[in-house]
This record gives C-alpha cells, sequence and structure tokens, in this order.
C-alpha cells in the first residue's frame, strides 16, 4: 500500500514542464511589449533605433494634433461599421445553423467557416478585383449605362466592405455560440400562446440571441481596429487608421517612438473594447442560461 | 422548422454565404483571364498564370521561406506547448494558472502591434530578416493554439489511466510512451497543422521582421498587390487557398480514419 | 365523477382520419387516426416512442400540418387555422419557458398575445400562479426554479389563456419519480377543476392510467385501442395492447370450447386457459386461433411435480418486499407472476417447479 502511494506520487504532473515556453514568451513577447511602452517616451526620431531622452511629448502630440484625432476617429468608425455590417449580415446565417438539424448546421458551419482558411492578402485582393476601377461592381453598371466610376478603393467604403466579408465568419461562429438558449421549442411554445411568426420573432428568438450579437459586436470591433492589410491596399494610400500609421512611422519615416505611441493608443482601445465585452457576458452569464 | 425560417432565413443566408464567397470565386475566374492586367469580365481562358507563378524567382524564394517557417514554428510551437499543457495539469503548483494565462495571453494581443513590439527587440539583436526569428515570432502568436488543443485532448481522459498503468507495472516513460503520448496524439498533431497553417498565412507580424533577403510568401505578395495586380497573383493566390484546403482535408481524413478504426 | 360541474365554455376534440408523412418517409407516422374528446375529458395518448403520439399532439397544437384528415374543436374545422389563432394551452417536456422573462412574464406572455389590458392581466397571473402554488414567484426568473416549479410555470401559462384544449406533451419525463407522481395528480386535479378539454401524450402507462378519463394506445402511427383505463387494462383488444400495459403475460393457442360468458384456450404446454372475452363480437368459433392475456399479479403458483402437464420451471424471483416477483419458464415462454407476500409464506425458489392457476374472470381471451 505505502509503495502504491510512493508510486503514484511519481505521477505529480512537472509545472516545470511549462517553463521552456514561459522563457519563450519572456524573451518575445513580453520584452517586445515593454520595449514599446519604453519608446513611447523618447523624443521623436528619424532613424529608426534610439535611446533618445524621455519625453511625453509624442503622447501630447498624438491626442493633440488634429490628424491624429482623424486616424482614431477613422479608426473607430470604420471598426464600428464592419462591426455593425457582419453582425447584421451573419445574423441570419448564425440563427439558421442554430435552428437546423445537425446535418445542415455542418454543412452551414463549413460554408460559413471556411473562408477564415484563405490568407486576408488573398482575400483582399479578391477585393481588389471587385471593387477595383475595372472591378466587377464598375463594369457592371457601364454595362447598365452609369458612367461615373466608383472609387470603392482609397475610401472608406471598399475597406469596409471587403473587412465585413473578411471578418464574417468570426461574426457568424461568436454569434452561434452566444445563441445557446434559442430554440425552436420556445418559438413553438410563444405561437401556441397566441403570437404570430413575426411577434414570436421580436418577442423570443431576438431578445434571447442579444447575447450573441452583443458577442459578434464586440469581438469583430476588436478585431477591426487592429486590421492592417485591408486598410492598407483598400484605402490605396489615402486612408488614414491607426495600424497603418504605426506601420509607416516604423518602416517609412522611422519615426519609432511616435509608431510606439499610436501603438500603445491602439492597444488601449483594445483594451478599453475588450475588457467592455468581458464585462458584457459577464451580465449575461449571470442572468442565467440554462439550456 | 417554421415557415418563417424556411421563407426568410434560408434565402437571406444564401445571399450571405454568397457574398462570403465572392472573393474567392472572382480571384478563381481571373487566374484563368488571358490579358495581363486586372480587368473584368475576362478575355479568354488560360493556364499560363500558373505556370507563371513558377517561373516568378520571388515567388519560388518567398514560398522556400514560408515553407522552412512554417515547419519551424510547427515543431516549436508544438513542442513546447505541449511540454507547457503537460506541466499545467500540476494542480498543486499556485504558478500554473499564472502561467497557463501568460501562455495564452499572445492570442489577446493584435498582430500589428506584436509586429512593432518585435521589430524594436529584434533590431538590436539584429536579428530582422532571418528565418530564425520569423519562427521565432510566429511560435509565439501559434503556441497557445498547441497548449489550447493538447490541453483539450488531456482533458478528455481521466489521468487515471496513468495511474492504472503505473499499478500494472509501467516505468514513468512507459507510461508516456504508451498511455499519455496516444491520448494526446490528435491534440498534438492539429497543434503540427495549425502552427504550420498560421505561420503560413500571417502577414502583419512578418511585414515588421521580414526584409529584402527574407520575405515571407503573404509579404511578397502584399508587396505584388500594392504595386502591380496581375492575373499571376490570381493564380498564386488559388494554390495557396487550394495548399490550406488540401492539408485540413487531409488532416480530417486521417482522423476521421482512425476514429472509425477506433470504433 | 364530477362531469355535471363542467362549465359550459369547455370544448369538445375530434380528429378524423388524420394522417402524418414526413418527406422521404416510407410509413406515415401518423397512419389515418381518428380520436376524440368530449367537453371537459382528459384524452390521452399512450405508446412506445415512435408511435406517433407526439406528431398527432403537435398537428392539434397546429405546429405541424397534417398531409391529410381533419381537426375539429366544437365540430368547427380548425385544420387550417394557424397556431396562434387555435387558442391551445401547450405544456411542453422540456417546459419551454422563456428564459429571458420572469415567472410573472411568461404567464402573462399569452394574455398579451391576447390583448388583455394590463389591470386585468395581474389578477389572471395571480390566480393562474396560486393554482400551481406559486403564488410569491411572480418577479423570480424562470432559470432559478427547480423542473417540478418550472413545469408548474407552464402549466400556469397554459391555463391562464384559458385554451379550449389543453395540450400536454410528456409534461412529467424530464421529472424524478416522486416529483412526477405528486405533479401528476395535481395536473389532474386542476384539468378537473377548470373543466378544461385536455390531450395528454405520454409513454408511461402508469401515468396514463392515473390521469385519464380514455386512453388512445397508440403503435406504429396507428390507434390500438381507444378506451376507459379499466377496459384497456382489462380488456385489452389486441395483442400490442395486453402486453404494452401493465406488462400483461400473452399466451398464443387456439380455442378449445367457449360459453357464453367465457372462452377456453388451450395453450400448448400448458393446457386449457378460462378467460373472459368480448361478448359483442359474438362466440369465439372453436379453433380459431387466440391470445390469452392475464396480468401477473392475477395469477397464482402452487408447488408441483416436474412431470406433471403445464409445470414450469422458476428462473428466478426477486422480493421486493410488497410483492415477490417470479420469472418462470414455461414450455419455453417466460412468463411473469407477481404475488403479495405474507409473513409466513416463502418465495418461490429457482430451478423449483410449479403450477399456475388463474381464474378465469381474471384472463382476458383476444380472439382475432
Amino acid at each position: 500500500m505505502g509503495n502504491l502511494i510512493v508510486n503514484l506520487q511519481l505521477l505529480r504532473k512537472p509545472a516545470w514542464l511549462m517553463v521552456p515556453a514561459a522563457i519563450l514568451l519572456a524573451f518575445a513577447f513580453l520584452l517586445p511589449l515593454l520595449s514599446v511602452a519604453q519608446m513611447a517616451f523618447r523624443e521623436p526620431s528619424t532613424i529608426g533605433i534610439t535611446d533618445g531622452p524621455y519625453t511625453v511629448e509624442n503622447l501630447t502630440q498624438a491626442v493633440s494634433d488634429p490628424f491624429y484625432w482623424g486616424v482614431i476617429r477613422n479608426t473607430a468608425v470604420l471598426a464600428l461599421c464592419v462591426a455593425v455590417a457582419t453582425t447584421i449580415l451573419a445574423y441570419p446565417v448564425a440563427l439558421l445553423i442554430t435552428l437546423s438539424n445537425p446535418r445542415i448546421r455542418n454543412i452551414l458551419l463549413i460554408l460559413s467557416v471556411s473562408p477564415m482558411l484563405m490568407s486576408s492578402v488573398a482575400q483582399t485582393f479578391g477585393w481588389v478585383v471587385i471593387l477595383g476601377p475595372r472591378g466587377v461592381v464598375n463594369t457592371a453598371l457601364s454595362y447598365f449605362g452609369v458612367d461615373h466610376t466608383i472609387a470603392f478603393i482609397g475610401s472608406m467604403s471598399g475597406i469596409v466592405i471587403a473587412l465585413t466579408e473578411i471578418f464574417l465568419p468570426y461574426a457568424v461562429l461568436a454569434m452561434s455560440s452566444g445563441f445557446g438558449r434559442i430554440s425552436p421549442g420556445l418559438v413553438a411554445a410563444a405561437r401556441t400562446l397566441g403570437a404570430n411568426p413575426v411577434i414570436a420573432f421580436f418577442r423570443v428568438t431576438l431578445p434571447l440571441s442579444m447575447p450573441g450579437v452583443l458577442l459578434s459586436l464586440f469581438l469583430v470591433f476588436v478585431i477591426s481596429i487592429s486590421a492592417y492589410v485591408t486598410p492598407q491596399v483598400m484605402g490605396g494610400g489615402r486612408v488614414f487608421v491607426l495600424a497603418t500609421q504605426i506601420y509607416s512611422h516604423a518602416t517609412i519615416t522611422l519615426n519609432w517612438p511616435l509608431a510606439a505611441t499610436l501603438a500603445l493608443l491602439l492597444l488601449a482601445m483594445f483594451g478599453l473594447f475588450t475588457a467592455l465585452s468581458v464585462a458584457a457576458r459577464r451580465r449575461f452569464s449571470r442572468r442565467g442560461v440554462t439550456q | 422548422m417554421s415557415k418563417l425560417s424556411q421563407w426568410t432565413l434560408w434565402p437571406m443566408s444564401i445571399l450571405v454565404l454568397l457574398f462570403l464567397w465572392s472573393p474567392m470565386g472572382v480571384i478563381l475566374i481571373v487566374s484563368f483571364d488571358t490579358s495581363n492586367y486586372l480587368a473584368f469580365p475576362p478575355q479568354g481562358f488560360t493556364w499560363d498564370n500558373y505556370i507563371g507563378v513558377f517561373e516568378n524567382s520571388d515567388f519560388i524564394d518567398a514560398f522556400v521561406v514560408s515553407l522552412s517557417a512554417g515547419m519551424g514554428v510547427a515543431l516549436l510551437a508544438t513542442t513546447a506547448g505541449t511540454f507547457a499543457a503537460l506541466g499545467a495539469r500540476s494542480t498543486d503548483n499556485r504558478w500554473v494558472g499564472l502561467l497557463s494565462t501568460f501562455i495564452m495571453s499572445p492570442l489577446l494581443m493584435p498582430n500589428i502591434i506584436l509586429g512593432l513590439a518585435m521589430m524594436l527587440v529584434f533590431a538590436r539583436l539584429q536579428l530582422l530578416d532571418t528565418i530564425t526569428v520569423i519562427v521565432v515570432a510566429h511560435t509565439v502568436i501559434t503556441m497557445p493554439y498547441a497548449f489550447r488543443t493538447t490541453t483539450a485532448s488531456l482533458q478528455t481522459y481521466d489521468s487515471s489511466s496513468e495511474a492504472a498503468a503505473r499499478v500494472l507495472g509501467a516505468s514513468p516513460f512507459t507510461v508516456f510512451r504508451r498511455v499519455t503520448l496516444p491520448l494526446i496524439r490528435p491534440g498534438v498533431v492539429s497543434a503540427l497543422v495549425l502552427g504550420f497553417l498560421i505561420s503560413f498565412d500571417e502577414s502583419v507580424i512578418s511585414l515588421f521582421i521580414t526584409g529584402r533577403e527574407n520575405p515571407t510568401l503573404p509579404v511578397v505578395l502584399l508587396n505584388y498587390i500594392e504595386m502591380s495586380a496581375d492575373p499571376v497573383i490570381a493564380a498564386l493566390s488559388v494554390l495557396l487557398v487550394l495548399m490550406s484546403a488540401l492539408i485540413m482535408l487531409l488532416i480530417n481524413k486521417i482522423f476521421s480514419l482512425r476514429a472509425v478504426v477506433r470504433a | 365523477m364530477t362531469v355535471n360541474q363542467r362549465p359550459s365554455e369547455a370544448s369538445s376534440l375530434s380528429i378524423e382520419d388524420l394522417v402524418f408523412r414526413y418527406k422521404k418517409a416510407d410509413s406515415p407516422a401518423v397512419d389515418t387516426i381518428s380520436l376524440s374528446a368530449e367537453a371537459g375529458q382528459m384524452l390521452t395518448l399512450l405508446g412506445p416512442s415512435g408511435c406517433g403520439k407526439t406528431t398527432t399532439l403537435r398537428m392539434v397544437a397546429g405546429l405541424l400540418s397534417p398531409t391529410s384528415g381533419r381537426i375539429k374543436v366544437d365540430e368547427r374545422d380548425v385544420t387550417a387555422t394557424p397556431v396562434h389563432k387555435r387558442n391551445m394551452g401547450m405544456v411542453f417536456q422540456n417546459y419551454a419557458l422563456f428564459p429571458h422573462l420572469t415567472v410573472g412574464q411568461n404567464v402573462s406572455f399569452g394574455l398579451e398575445m391576447k390583448r388583455f389590458p394590463k389591470g386585468e392581466r395581474v389578477s389572471h397571473i395571480r390566480l393562474a400562479l396560486e393554482r400551481v402554488g406559486l403564488e410569491g414567484y411572480i418577479e423570480r426568473p424562470t432559470t432559478a426554479l427547480s423542473g417540478g416549479q418550472q413545469q408548474r410555470v407552464a402549466l400556469a401559462r397554459a391555463l391562464v389563456i384559458e385554451p379550449s384544449i389543453l395540450l400536454l406533451d410528456e409534461p412529467l419525463s424530464n421529472l424524478d419519480a416522486t416529483l412526477r407522481a405528486s405533479l401528476r395528480d395535481e395536473i389532474r386535479s386542476l384539468q378537473k377543476r377548470t373543466g378544461t378539454t385536455a390531450l395528454f401524450v405520454t409513454h408511461d402507462q402508469q401515468e396514463a392510467l392515473a390521469v385519464s378519463d380514455r386512453i388512445a394506445v397508440m403503435n406504429a402511427g396507428q390507434v390500438e385501442q381507444v378506451g376507459t383505463p379499466e377496459d384497456i387494462f382489462n380488456r385489452p383488444s389486441t395483442r400490442f395492447v395486453a402486453s404494452f400495459i401493465g406488462q400483461a403475460n400473452v399466451l398464443d393457442g387456439e380455442i378449445a370450447r367457449a360459453t357464453d360468458r367465457t372462452a377456453f384456450v388451450n395453450i400448448p404446454g400448458l393446457g386449457e386457459l378460462g378467460g373472459r372475452y368480448d361478448t359483442t363480437s359474438g362466440v369465439p368459433a372453436v379453433g380459431e386461433p387466440a391470445t390469452v392475456a392475464i396480468h401477473p399479479h392475477r395469477m397464482t403458483l402452487h408447488p408441483a411435480d416436474q412431470k406433471e402437464r403445464g409445470a414450469a420451471q422458476v428462473i428466478s424471483s426477486v422480493f421486493t418486499g410488497t410483492t415477490v416477483q417470479t420469472t418462470l419458464n414455461l414450455a419455453g415462454r417466460t412468463l411473469r407472476i407477481e404475488s403479495l407476500t405474507s409473513a409466513s409464506s416463502s418465495a418461490p425458489v429457482s430451478e423449483e417447479w410449479v403450477r399456475l392457476e388463474a381464474k378465469p374472470d381474471d384472463a382476458w381471451v383476444i380472439s382475432s
């Protein structure tokens, strides 16, 4: 018996197995983030690496310069538009997934999630082909007699359309995971109590889908404010958001302290909305999820 | 399902799915176009764009970089992530919870910030634009997945099966090889695949830490799209999507086969 | 029965030649059934899972459209009426309470759909909750309730709209055994008190026998027999009903002789066994195939010799306190006998040989 206990104690899981992963992250994740924080408070530079004296100039410039206010506003407006558009478009798909039988549900899930496999660069390229000056949409318009070419590329609209499509799978996943309380049985119950299909939707299904809707709005908002590739390509260098500004200061003007400051601003927005989404989720789960 | 959903949800969902698949469809069509600039509708049918992909040394070089980095990432992230997942089962250590959160935290960090942050550090170490730095950077963002998939497969069984093996007289190493490893194999294999695919597709961090010497394929693709978008890019995009899809299908096949054999 | 106290507004239900066929299914899930429930009655659809009972109920509710046939409430054809205009209260197996609403709001839902003024709603809600013993729960979230309480809320929600028909879809099957029995009796007394016509669906024969005015036993989409609980239990009209209800022993043979009260069936390996039969269809002819159904507790065991004709061997006997349940092997057939215990007698022992006895009044002959 004593022997058995000794043997079983040898099985105690060794926590030190986590150390290699932790060291790697300390070196390649934590240290870089700390150096962003440090870099944000150095004097502006034009040569990249700098060990200049510390200052809060970058931060005051970023929050007082109307240009950067515009960049922050652009970032927020873009993310809001994308979050709302994706959530509205994903809603019927997510609802259909929730209400369907397992076989149909799987097919719909695969159809709506597998575009995630396609790199965002390739997907953005697809949108260049669709929305470009000689793309699908403008060709179709001129075929119907509209001479005027719509400049999707180089404007907010092109970025919103492309990002909406690229983030649609995330919205479908987030929403269907938040639709746990919706069931055909509840709709049936409402119907037997005298609700017509439309009233049953607005009184039962819609309120029960709010956790999923909120989850999707927050998730897509948060990933949209940090999107880089699509705003860069679809914006054609004429629409500025935080991510594109961070990249151009880091690699073109080589003002690393400013890039780091903008990164901190982005991180603050990111953190704020992540915290809000966590709080919202808590509130919903406290209200009780039965099924 | 009620008639309402039948007549409203289905048509709406089909439209949304068409929207979702439209870039993919358009790229596929354009990749066979005979004209040498992007235009719609296509002018003719040809395979030349696909041949063009393989004649472009930029693409081939970048493919080799992405391929080697992807394999390195898969191995490193899976090894470190699996070890961490095994270590995280220790319940009597108060650091475990904290370390688990730490390992998962890169998932919460936008790539644009991670890219800048890594550039700042690796520039000082003069490591930029090497395959090593790509592997390290991408391991940071893929290790959480490896940790999660292995943890998930560890949770599907009770550690009492290991205790049972010990009681039956197996040494700790034998237990690991004969009991633990087979049980976590699905998690480890999906970690390998995910690690490779995520690294292969990643563009933002790579933009910061690579340059002229060792750009990854997404970086080169992005540069081409911004400079000269032509049907060869479409052909390359189609090939990349095909590759990801094939890998996923293959893995699915292997796993469902195994599930059938087990049942 | 207090049939006379039934309120005048109670409705009658009749189902005529109802058929339901799922797409791609070979045989219909509900195959030409006709049933009726008088005003204030509780009619139960009883049968194994997949027999079509829930499909029938959902057609009555309007949640499914029948392939053919008609559903009438008070002789008014409602087959084409949409669900929300049928005014039927329904109680679901999984309660189906709206999780985002409180208990009071759940009960209020149907009243709001009927555009009851707010002031009137409150008193109706209070009365409905009082009836199910949940007076103080009006403000509670439904998610904080136990299964039994949730089903009471569902019952209040269904009854508050004064439905023409109350539909109960296995309302007790998600509850544990003791709760099941008490809620069962509550549902029955509530249904009687309110005089509501009810259609109750269950697979549990105890439940069906305990609550019903009439029971329709269903099997494979068809109604096997309709009758009072006593009819169904004592006078099964088909072999299926006999074996499904009370787990009666069912023995096949052929008619040996018959009087105007009793028919004697020759059972191979056992001998003649007498029982009552359905006299409305005339005296059965000698030699006709027939089946005898005897409930386990209506047979007695006596010690016997192995060589004796009709001797059976005890396979096992289980002492459960009030009764002893004995399983016998009679010429290759398995029979179950349940006998009351007494302090003096002892339970049969395995491998022991016994002789069976049953009074003709306790057995029932089904001639085919």
